[in-house]
This record gives structure tokens, sequence and C-alpha cells, in this order.
């Protein structure tokens, strides 16, 4: 008899394998294909806008196209991504994954890199669908794709931040937070003109200020306005932008594989 | 069975009973219950907060909105509900253009004038490479109300932003001698021919003729203005019309008998106490006045 030994795949491979698998389990989620169909049919509603407006066609599909995707694939990424952990652990799938040679790191780590190929291709295709409505009305421009890359960075941080929840609460409470999370972020960059005039006590002005500068801002990724009025985008603003989604993904999914690595799955 | 015939009945009663009271409410909604329907819209600070950073989207929605309901209201409250509209579509999307040019057509049609001007006035004051509703707000001004003065303004921030467009040269030219201001329009016509003296190009021929003419025009005008004047004062003094022009030049009330561009005298008529000028325009003669 021999003894056959088996040694533990590549730590890229056990990602790789992870992630295909989350890949194909949101193709086949339902709320995957809703979402999807809505914004097909209201990137098509903004062509019609588009007919309805007098003047600057083009700029309003753009602004009603890419506020429509942006919207709908963030819609995706809370729906699917609170479900990522937390049914696993639910439906005890989990155990078979644990009980090869795979740390729980890995797992998070390929099952957020499947849901974010997920999004990509559904951003890819809103964004075909986009363009080809935009050349229909003669009012194409190259730079949609930079507003889509932005567009994937407040998905890669929205995922993050569902992943994260995910690992500790249940799908519930992980899409209040995460939706809480997009709310506070979109609407943080306008605290020091909207609240802080408002405010009496320079106590509060101040603690205000403060937490605007603690809070994230997701507005920093909205490309909408610069693209529709063909504003030149200073390349340090996108690479500073891009740095600071990565570093915040990077802290969210290191936070995110250490509170998963000591929780308890039994 | 027993229960699931007279539950069907119930669900057809009520439906059939939903389904009427519907139809009754709708087809009564507009003349019977509400006039006209009211629409709120929160100011522009509420919505700057709650659009979630996605403001031109909402100022797209507003403003399209506008473009399909704008005269639906009656014409007492039409202008109250424009004025507000317009502060949150343009609160939200300052760099739009087509608001504020929309708005001020609006305003335009129900004779709102200072509505339409402070319109203007705001997006001039947030889009400040903006010529083009400084020079839209100038020929509503111009056209429209026959206000001169705000007219010239509004051309002249036009011309301020956009100094190479000769448009603007044009238009002050032609505001101020609508205005009665010959001289100040003579200068415009004079720079706008200066800009395009040497220019072949189609452009530079349509405002080199276009000064051309308006020079020779304005010459006669002025000439007609300055002679009229002494005419009266001779009239004044004697009672009657100088037998011809000279007597005029002779009497200090003119440094000389100006010709028309063409270098011929105008004609004069001693009893009307009238003058014109018999000289057609003519291009080349003119070419070789200025």
């Amino acid at each position: 008899m021999t003894e056959t030994r088996r040694t533990a795949s590549p730590w890229w491979v056990q990602i790789r394998a992870i992630a295909l698998n989350t890949f194909r389990e949101g193709v086949r989620s339902r709320i995957f294909y809703i979402l999807f169909a809505f914004a097909v049919a209201m990137i098509l509603f903004s062509a019609v806008m588009g007919v309805l407006t007098i003047g600057s066609r083009s700029k309003i599909i753009l602004d009603l196209g890419l506020t429509f995707i942006s919207f709908f694939t963030v819609m995706t990424a809370i729906f699917v991504g609170i479900g990522l952990v937390y049914q696993e652990v639910e439906r005890k799938t989990i155990y078979n994954v644990l009980s090869k040679p795979v740390s729980r790191t890995r797992f998070l780590l390929g099952r957020y890199l499947g849901l974010m190929s997920l999004l990509a291709a559904n951003l890819a295709a809103m964004i075909l669908l986009l363009a080809a409505v935009l050349l229909l009305f003669r009012g194409f421009t190259w730079k949609i794709l930079l507003a889509a890359g932005f567009i994937y960075l407040e998905l890669a941080i929205i995922t993050a931040i569902a992943l994260f929840f995910s690992s500790i609460t249940s799908p519930v409470v992980s899409a209040l937070c995460t939706g809480a999370f997009y709310i506070v972020g979109h609407t943080s960059s306008a605290l020091p003109d909207m609240l802080v005039p408002r405010l009496e006590s320079e106590a509060m002005k101040r603690a205000v200020t403060g937490l605007y500068h603690v809070l994230p801002d997701l507005n920093l990724l909205n490309l909408t306005n610069q693209v529709a009025y063909e504003i030149p985008i200073p390349a340090g603003f996108v690479w500073k932008s891009a740095a600071y989604s990565i570093l915040l993904v990077a802290a969210l999914l290191a936070g995110a594989c250490l509170l998963f690595s000591r929780r308890d799955l039994v | 069975m027993k229960r699931t015939v007279p539950g069907l009945i119930l669900v057809a009663a009520l439906l059939a009973g939903a389904g009427f009271l519907h139809f009754d409410v709708r087809s009564r909604m507009e003349e019977d219950y509400f006039p006209f329907r009211t629409f709120f819209l929160p100011d522009s600070d509420y919505m700057k907060f709650a659009s979630l950073g996605y403001r031109s989207f909402y100022a797209d929605l507003f403003y399209i909105w506008q473009i399909l309901y704008y005269d639906y209201y009656p014409r007492d409250v039409r202008y109250e509900y424009l004025e507000q509209t317009f502060e949150v579509v343009t609160d939200l999307d300052p760099g739009h253009q087509e608001p504020y040019l929309l708005n001020m057509l609006f305003a335009f049609m129900g004779g709102k004038w200072d509505l339409l001007y402070a319109m203007a006035d705001k997006g001039i004051d947030r889009n400040p490479d903006n010529h083009i509703i400084a020079y839209d707000a100038g020929i509503y001004a111009l056209t429209a109300e026959k206000n001169h003065e705000r007219a010239i303004h509004y051309f002249r921030i036009a011309q301020e932003r956009a100094p190479d467009k000769p448009i603007y040269r044009l238009i002050l030219a032609k505001a101020h001698s609508m205005g009665g201001n010959l001289r100040i329009s003579m200068e415009y016509w004079r720079e706008l021919y200066a800009a395009y003296e040497d220019d072949d190009s189609a452009e530079g021929n349509y405002y080199r003729g276009a000064a051309l003419r308006n020079l020779w025009n304005t010459k006669i005008e002025i000439d007609r203005e300055e002679i009229g004047e002494a005419l009266e004062i001779h009239r004044l003094r004697f009672g009657r019309y100088p037998p011809n022009l000279e007597v005029l030049a002779a009497e200090g009330l003119l440094p000389a008998v100006p010709l028309d561009p063409a270098g011929i005298p105008y004609a004069y008529d001693p009893v009307a106490g009238e003058v014109s000028s018999g000289s057609p325009f003519d291009y080349k003669e003119a070419m070789g006045q200025w």
C-alpha cells in the first residue's frame, strides 16, 4: 500500500476557488437579477427623461444614468454582501470549507473578491448600456469609464463594510449598519455648510466639525458632475481618492478578518 | 367549498367597491376636489442634505418637472412656484446653464422682469465664466422691456467674460444706438471695424461689413442731430431757418458744415429745416473713409 500525501493548495488557489464559488452563488441569486433589471429599466428611463428636457440632453442622461448605476450597484453590494458570511454559518456550509486547510482570512478574502468580480461584471454591463444610450443621443464621452472606476471604488468600500458586519452580526443588522454607513458617507460632506451654521453652541460646532473630519466621505468618489460638465479631473485627485479607498478597504478587511478569526462558530 | 364561494364573492365585492371609489375620486380629482395640485418642495438647504450627494440628479428631476408643469398652476401662484423650484434647481446644480435660460424665458413670458433679472444675476454670480446668461438677459432687456441701460449692463458683463466674441461689441453698439448714445455706439463700431480690418475670412467680412454699414448710418444720424440742433437755435434767434447750412458755420453754431459719409454735402430743405443724405451705402466708399 502506498500512502499518498496531499499537500494544501497555494493560498491564491484557495482564494480564487472561494471567489469563483461566490461569483456563481451571486449570479444565481434572485436579488441580483431583480436589482439588475431595475437598473436597466432606470437607465432606459433616463433616455426618456433626456427626451423630455430642453437643451443639454446628454448631460441629463449622463447624470441620471450614472446615479442609477451607482445606486443599484450599491444596493446589490449591500444585499448580496450582508449574507456573504452569515449564510455560510447558518447553513453550516462554512465547516466544509474551514475543515480543510483553509484559513478564515483566506475564506473572507475569497468571499470579498468573488462579490467584487460579480459587481465588476454588473457594473460593466450597465456602463455598456449607458454608453449605447449616450451614443444614440450623440453624447458619449470616454470619461464615463473614469466615473465607472470611481463607482467601483465606492462599491469596494461598501462591500468591505457589508462583509465586516456580515462576519459579526445577522443580515438585518448588517443591512442597517451598511445602509447607515452609506447615508453617513454621502451626507458627511454637507455637515460644515449645512449643520455647523445652525448650531449655537461653540462646543457643538467644534464637535460636528471634528466629526466631519473623521467620517468617511463617499462623495469624493462621485464624479458625475465632473464628467457631465467635462471638468478636467486632476491626476492628483484620481490617485489620492483611489489610495484613500484602497486604504479604507484594507483597514475594513483587516478588521473583519481579525474579528472573524476570533469568532466562535460552534 | 362552503367558505370558498362566499369568500370569493366578498373579495370581488370589495375589489369592485375599491375600483368604483378609485374611478370616482380620480375623475373628480381636478375639477371637484383640487383645482390645482399642490407641489411641496423642501428648501434648497434640506435638499442638499437629503440628496445624499446626488445633487445634480435631483436638480435634473426638478428641472424636468418645471418643463412639464410650469404652466399647470393659476397665474397668481405660478411664478411663486417657478421661483421656488428655480432656487432649488440652481442651488443643487449651480453650473447647469439651461435652467437659468429656461426660467428666464418663463419669467419673460409672464412679463416678470424683476424675477427674470434676479434669475440672471444668480446665474451670472454662480458661473463666473459663463457669458451666455448675461447675453440672454441683455437681449430680454433690449428687445422686450426696452430697458437700454440694463441691456448695456448685461452686454458689458458678457463682453468682459468673452472679450474675443465680436457679437458682444456689435450688440453693445446696437444697444447704445437704440438708447440714443450715438457717439458711444460709434466707438464700438470703430472697435469692431478695427478688429476685422485685415481679416478676409467669412466672419471677418461679415463683421467688417456690419461695422462699416453702421458707421455710415450712425455718422449720418450724428450729423443730422448736430445740424438739427444748430438749425433750431438759428430759428429761435431769427424766426426762420437759414437759407443754407454754411450760415450755421459762419454764425459759430457749427465748427464746420459736415459732409455725408460719401464726402457729399447733405441735402437741405430751408423751409422744413430738414437735412438728408442722398448717398446710398457704398462699401468701397466706406472702406476709404474708415
